[in-house]
């Protein structure tokens, strides 16, 4: 979704007859239509997926039912149908934001989904934050810091890529919470509970985001525009920070914005290991218990979130780096 | 299959990744809280009004009971809602919401009620709203099927007057009793709530779906102790958390956790409860697929070759009873004490295999991710003999399917359960199958002798068959037998006692919590 790059006008005559028609629209038309089908392409995968094995009724009726039983909850549910039928039916309920009911717990799906949103959202937040503020200067030191911080901080930023995401969170809990007494293990809702999570999810995007700042500014380095500011007297503070940075800023926000993307689905992991709370924790549960009113509300408010997240990305590199706006129009 | 407390309802491989529940991440959580050895053990003096916290990888999916028949869901149910019977500690009866009761005919049962019992949501308890009660899980709602099909031989319950119920059964039905114990009864005014009402202890302030419930004592109630004032229930998916959250103190009571974690929380002043699961470990031998299965000599080699008490050991961290002779234990009617166990004998399997032709026979076994290590202790000791054998797993809803309908792979490796009505009748597998459902064991004699305990009031006779039935079982070799399993509570010192139920659920209302 993120164009990232100018898009060459040979790559949208690629994608077929519809995309010169759509070019001439408004637009916010052609966003709302690029959304639409990016939704529909993902609720269709999504649709056959879940239903490719397994099956809610089993889940539901227990191992001691008997096949009769099976097939009246089928038939309760409308899963005796052809899955053709069932899916028509289906995209006209999502096309009214309609998602049904969760099997398991007879509440309305996308209201059980858009309760756990919030949370998520904040975590997804502060951890975009957190990336930002210690990945930047963290990518100045990397650059522009003496050896001995490079080589350390070098090494700690492998690190921070390297380990899995899970042992991270394990190895914190059991640091902060079981050992020091700081924090609790598990849970959301306070501030505290959010520590954690925080940088358990955070370590990967700040070393990217240093990494990024390190070489984008390499190649900002050979610019003849710091040479000349340089040469005009700015002190390397003002060079570093007035010239140099501003310039490795788009490629460094489209790296986020993509890393966005990335850490809905982290969350998933460290949503489930800390018990917080949020949609991923509920996806994760509503796919174990085959609950397809829920799965698929909560990938369609994920990818709504990701198409929003792609569209303000865009915007943001529109302003931050004009010719962006240009070349793609 | 189990879908105990010790095996929380949804569960499988995918998950455990996600929640990094390998053996270095267990490790490392158990080992680094091993530095500090301070658990001073709770020799404090009992208090009063405690507040204890159980966590388990999963919470009940609904407050409404009659859709709560899960281990998890039940574990929550108990201490909210009655039944008109119930069973104690030991496993027998016990009188519930119904005092006193009485077999008037075949078919016919009267029960005595508990007069001054209210409701937590002031309404006062009667027949009318048992009748009620019954009516609605026979209501065919989807939801509740899994309650119509534990209590389906009940044809209608009547009310007598206030404190007098008759319940009518379409057939004779020895085990009337026990199925009662799985109806919870709810105040009807409050079926289409948000908050159903019950008799029991506690009554719910709050409810985060998936998350947790806060319960608070209903003082109201007639079992209300001074014991507890309030409980909270929480899901913490990853069992690594779960045992870290047992030692930070922010979990009184765990259940879910793997055998190792609760051996090494042991070693740090933690108290390990195990119970009988109420639960047989098998594996069913599916001819249908596998037609040299149908060998009786090659079932008997499947037998032979297990070492159980190495499967205990290794596969269960020693936390049950090696099993090989009938799926039922001591303490449940028809249990056979000298019925014989199936012993490891490698040579005699190798032996059988041969005289049937069976060497290198392909026996592959289906499961799911929550029974991966058995059934791949059982796929090691069949490869041994000269099968080969491996484990597929299978994702929980499919499982269930190749378990009640149709198997694709010759052996299924699964927990067949009978902790709920605490009776063979809960073994329903065996029995005469549904229409288009896979025969598990092909044995009319089997067959018949289950329909027939079925509805044999007297309960001698009624012993008589069930020994009859796991003689037939066992010389036939039906299934593979290997163990009892136990279910695990680890607790924290500060709780003193902690008192289960005959079906294996704390009874939180008396439990002992000190300082």
């Amino acid at each position: 979704m993120t164009t990232v790059d100018a898009r060459p006008p040979a790559a949208a005559r690629r994608q077929g007859g519809a995309s010169p028609r759509l070019s001439r629209l408004p637009f916010p038309v052609r966003l709302l239509a690029r959304m639409a089908f990016t939704l529909l392409g993902l609720l269709t995968l999504l649709f056959f997926l879940v239903r490719l094995k397994g099956d809610p009724a089993g889940v539901l009726a227990g191992p001691s039912a008997t096949p009769d039983q099976l097939d009246a909850i089928r038939a309760a549910y409308g899963l005796d149908r052809p899955l053709f039928v069932q899916y028509l039916e289906f995209l006209g309920d999502t096309a009214r934001l309609d998602f049904g009911e969760s099997i398991l717990s007879g509440e309305a799906a996308l209201g059980s989904v858009l309760g756990a949103l919030p949370a998520t959202l904040l975590l997804i937040a502060i951890t975009m934050i957190v990336s930002v503020v210690v990945g930047v200067p963290a990518g100045l030191a990397l650059h522009h810091g003496p050896r001995f911080v490079r080589a350390p901080l070098g090494g700690l930023l492998t690190l921070a890529q390297a380990v899995p995401t899970f042992v991270i969170g394990v190895g914190l809990i059991s640091l902060l919470a079981v050992q020091l007494g700081l924090l609790p293990a598990f849970g959301s809702g306070t501030v505290e509970s959010l520590v954690m999570p925080t940088i358990t999810l955070a370590l990967f995007p700040i070393a990217r985001t240093a990494r990024m700042i390190d070489a984008e500014l390499d190649l900002v380095d050979e610019q003849d525009f710091l040479r000349t500011a340089a040469a005009k007297g700015a002190s390397r503070r003002r060079v570093v920070w007035r010239h140099a940075l501003p310039n490795a800023f788009p490629a460094v926000t489209a790296a986020l914005v993509v890393e966005l993307s990335y850490l809905i689905s982290g969350a998933v992991v460290v949503e489930v290991l800390y018990a917080y709370d949020g949609i991923g924790k509920r996806l994760v549960d509503a796919i174990f218990a085959r609950d397809y009113p829920v799965v698929q509300a909560a990938v369609f408010v994920i990818g709504v979130v990701v198409v929003l997240v792609n569209v303000f990305g865009d915007a943001l590199l529109r302003v931050l780096d004009p010719r962006t706006g240009r070349a793609a129009a | 299959m189990s879908l105990h407390p010790s095996t929380p309802r949804r569960s499988s491989s995918l998950r455990r990744v996600l929640t990094g529940t390998t053996a270095l991440a267990l490790g490392l959580a158990v080992l680094t809280a091993c530095g500090d050895d301070d658990t001073s053990s709770g020799g404090g003096a009992a208090v009063d009004d405690a507040h204890v916290t159980l966590a388990s990888t999963a919470i009940t999916s609904s407050l409404d009971p009659a859709a709560a028949l899960s281990s998890v869901g039940r574990s929550y149910t108990k201490q909210v809602f009655d039944q008109l019977v119930s069973f104690d500690a030991k496993g027998e009866l016990q009188p519930g919401l119904a005092e006193s009761w009485e077999r008037v005919d075949d078919t016919t049962m009267t029960f005595t009620l508990r007069e001054g019992v209210t409701f937590s949501s002031g309404a006062a308890f009667d027949a009318d709203a048992v009748v009620a009660n019954v009516e609605r899980v026979q209501s065919g709602d989807p939801a509740y099927t899994s309650v119509a099909a534990k209590t389906g031989t009940i044809e209608k319950a009547v009310a007598v007057s206030p404190t007098e119920l008759e319940v009518v059964t379409d057939g004779p039905d020895p085990i009337l009793l026990n199925r009662l114990t799985l109806l919870d009864i709810v105040d009807p005014a409050t079926f289409d709530t948000d908050r159903p009402a019950g008799t029991g202890p506690f009554e719910v302030t709050d409810y985060q779906e998936g998350t947790s419930i806060e319960l608070e004592r209903f003082d109201d109630s007639w079992r209300a102790s001074d014991n507890v004032e309030a409980i909270t229930f929480r899901a913490i998916p990853s069992p690594t958390t779960l045992a870290s959250a047992l030692q930070t103190g922010e979990v009184d009571v765990a259940f879910g956790l793997p055998a190792d974690v609760s051996v090494q929380l042991e070693s740090k002043g933690f108290t390990t409860t195990n119970r009988s699961a109420g639960s047989s470990a098998i594996t069913s031998l599916i001819a249908d697929v596998e037609p040299k299965l149908a060998d009786v000599r090659v079932r008997q080699a499947i037998n032979y070759a297990i070492d159980r008490e190495a499967f205990v050991e290794g596969s269960l961290g020693g936390f049950g009873t090696p099993n090989g002779s009938q799926f039922l234990q001591e303490g449940y009617l028809g249990f056979d004490p000298d019925l014989p166990h199936y012993g490891y004998d490698p040579e005699k399997a190798e032996e059988l295999i041969k005289e049937a032709g069976a060497e290198g026979l392909e026996l592959p076994i289906a499961t799911t991710a929550l029974f991966k290590t058995q059934a791949e202790a059982v796929a090691g000791f069949l490869n041994a003999v000269g099968f080969k054998s491996e484990v597929v797993i299978e994702d929980l809803s499919a499982f269930i399917g190749s378990l009640l309908q149709k198997s694709q792979t010759p052996l299924l490796y699964w927990q067949t359960d009978y902790y709920d009505l605490r009776d063979i009748a809960a073994v329903t597998r065996f029995g005469p199958p549904a229409p288009g459902q896979q025969v598990h064991f092909d044995s009319s004699e089997y067959q018949e002798l289950f329909v027939q305990q079925g509805q044999e009031l007297d309960e001698d006779a009624r012993a008589d068959l069930i020994q009859q039935m796991a003689k037939v079982m066992h010389d036939e070799a039906g299934v593979l037998m290997l163990a009892w399993p136990d279910n695990l509570y680890t607790s924290a010192p500060r709780i003193k006692e902690l008192p289960l139920t005959g079906d294996s659920l704390i009874r939180v209302e008396e439990m002992v919590v000190t300082k």
